[in-house]
């Protein structure tokens, strides 16, 4: 491995948050460390902005200007359409997702039903649950949060 | 061929066939014709040779049914796969496992369900050998929000196909069941699965009462269910509705896609079997009461007209006409 590339390696590091890099090729290997970097974070700043705790869904549009900004890797998941908003398959059946559930990108969140059709709402993004924001059995309207993840 | 004696045999609907006749429609010299019926015995089937006479089918194992069914389908929509089970705990929740491994197009029928499922889990009678339970797992490209229609359009393909197989002209309850003669013959339940601007896949479940006779039905629903033989008087082999359904269904949901549910609101309309009459409807948020006038033509809704005169869109609840009507 010769300078200029291990010159390019360091200035790629720089632009990324990467820590370390470890490159090996053929016989020889090199290991970059970003000085001041903190080692080891945990993949989920534990800094999240706390989410009140189901807040009720707002009064229709007057307390959108009220609404605290998210922080940026928190996705809020929205009803696609009108429904009852379920948290389990069944009345007796576990829920598909509590606060801190871990969550995989087309995990399903939650059924919303219309005219007794049965929606199971994915997940788009991979993540854990901090907040759910809307009870069992309650109906839901167009756009209405559900859920906010923290995105992994 | 083996086929065409199996066909015969399931469309005699239990009549005497003469040899003569069978060897001549599937081609087979009447000694081929004895060894079939000879195997087909060994599988299960109880068959009565007469002398002189012919054949006269008794009984028959569900599965030989579904031996018909690949050949039916043949002309329909493209399948990715096709499954029979004797018995499973729900077609529904079959295909929506396939939908996971990336499957998009499937067919599922079962001769019967331990698990059978109604709306949020209630359960449905399902016992072997009699009736159709069927999924059919398709692509739907359609807004979330422009779904929940899709179950009267399921609604008025499956009642178009069984009329024409029983008959008898059939009936719509909002938003998912098949009447005749006031009692349920057939429910559909759907079964989407969507991210926040797209739904992935939807499984349109479908349970028909065929072959039962009015007796069999278990006490508790009896008097308020019905099946196509207590209707019409006739037995069907299931393969042949199993088919016409998925072929019906592929075409509705192709015009659905394009141009929504108003080119059947219609048909529904002239079915609705809730038109007219008192209800009840409780939801989510409680129950309401009035009179049910007729469905939104493009959303699907029920609207309710009150005592007052007020509109009331529904969406959501479990509907009962009121005592007295």
């Amino acid at each position: 491995m010769n300078l200029k590339e291990i010159k390019e390696l360091i200035k790629l590091l720089k632009d990324t948050d990467v820590v370390e890099i470890e490159v090996k090729k053929g016989q020889s290997s090199v290991k970059i460390t970003r000085q001041g970097a903190v080692a080891a974070q945990p993949a989920v700043p534990q800094a999240v902005q706390p989410v009140a705790p189901a807040p009720p869904p707002p009064e229709k549009a007057e307390a959108a200007a009220e609404e605290p900004q998210l922080a940026e890797n928190i996705k809020e998941i929205v009803s696609p359409m009108v429904g009852t908003f379920y948290r389990a398959p069944a009345p007796d059946a576990d829920p598909f997702v509590e606060v801190g559930s871990r969550v995989t990108r087309g995990q399903t969140l939650c059924i919303i039903e219309a005219m007794k059709i049965m929606n199971q709402i994915e997940s788009d993004v991979s993540g854990r649950v901090v907040a759910i924001l809307v009870e069992n059995g309650e109906p839901v309207e167009f756009g209405q949060p559900l859920f906010h993840i923290a995105v992994e | 061929m083996r086929k065409d004696i199996v066909r015969a045999f399931l469309e005699s609907g239990g009549a005497l066939l003469s040899g003569e006749e069978i060897a001549r429609r599937s081609g087979l010299t009447r000694q081929a014709l004895w060894k079939t019926v000879e195997r087909l015995k060994r599988e299960g089937w109880v068959i009565e040779g007469i002398p002189g006479k012919g054949y006269r089918v008794v009984s028959y194992p569900p599965e030989a049914e579904y031996e018909l069914l690949q050949d039916s389908l043949r002309g329909g929509p493209h399948l990715d796969e096709i499954s029979f089970f004797p018995s499973i705990d729900s077609t529904n929740s079959y295909l929506l496992s396939r939908a996971e491994k990336g499957v998009e197009r499937a067919l599922a029928v079962a001769d019967s369900q331990t698990g059978g499922r109604g709306r949020m889990g209630r359960s449905w009678f399902s016992p072997p050998g009699k009736n159709i339970y069927m999924s059919y797992l398709t692509p739907l490209n359609v807004a979330p929000s422009r779904i929940p229609s899709v179950t009267l359009v399921a609604g008025v393909a499956v009642a178009t196909v069984l009329e024409e197989f029983s008959g008898v002209p059939l009936s719509l309850k909002w938003p998912n069941d098949v009447y005749g003669e006031g009692k349920k013959l057939c429910g559909i339940l759907t079964e989407i699965v969507a991210e926040q601007d797209m739904v992935r896949s939807v499984v349109l479940g479908v349970g028909v009462n065929v072959n039962m006779g009015e007796d069999e039905f278990p006490e508790e629903i009896r008097g308020k269910a019905t099946s196509l033989r207590a209707l019409s008087g006739k037995t069907f082999p299931r393969y042949k509705i199993v088919a016409s359904i998925v072929r019906v269904l592929a075409e509705f949901l192709d015009i659905f896609e394009r141009s929504g549910l108003s080119p059947f609101a219609g048909e529904w309309e002239k079915r609705s079997y809730l038109k007219g009459k008192q209800v009840t409807v409780e939801g989510p948020e409680g129950k309401v009461t009035g009179r049910a006038v007729g469905i939104d033509t493009e959303r699907g809704y029920l609207i309710l007209e009150r005592d007052g005169g007020e509109r009331l869109e529904v969406l959501s609840g479990e509907v009962t006409v009121r005592e007295g009507e």
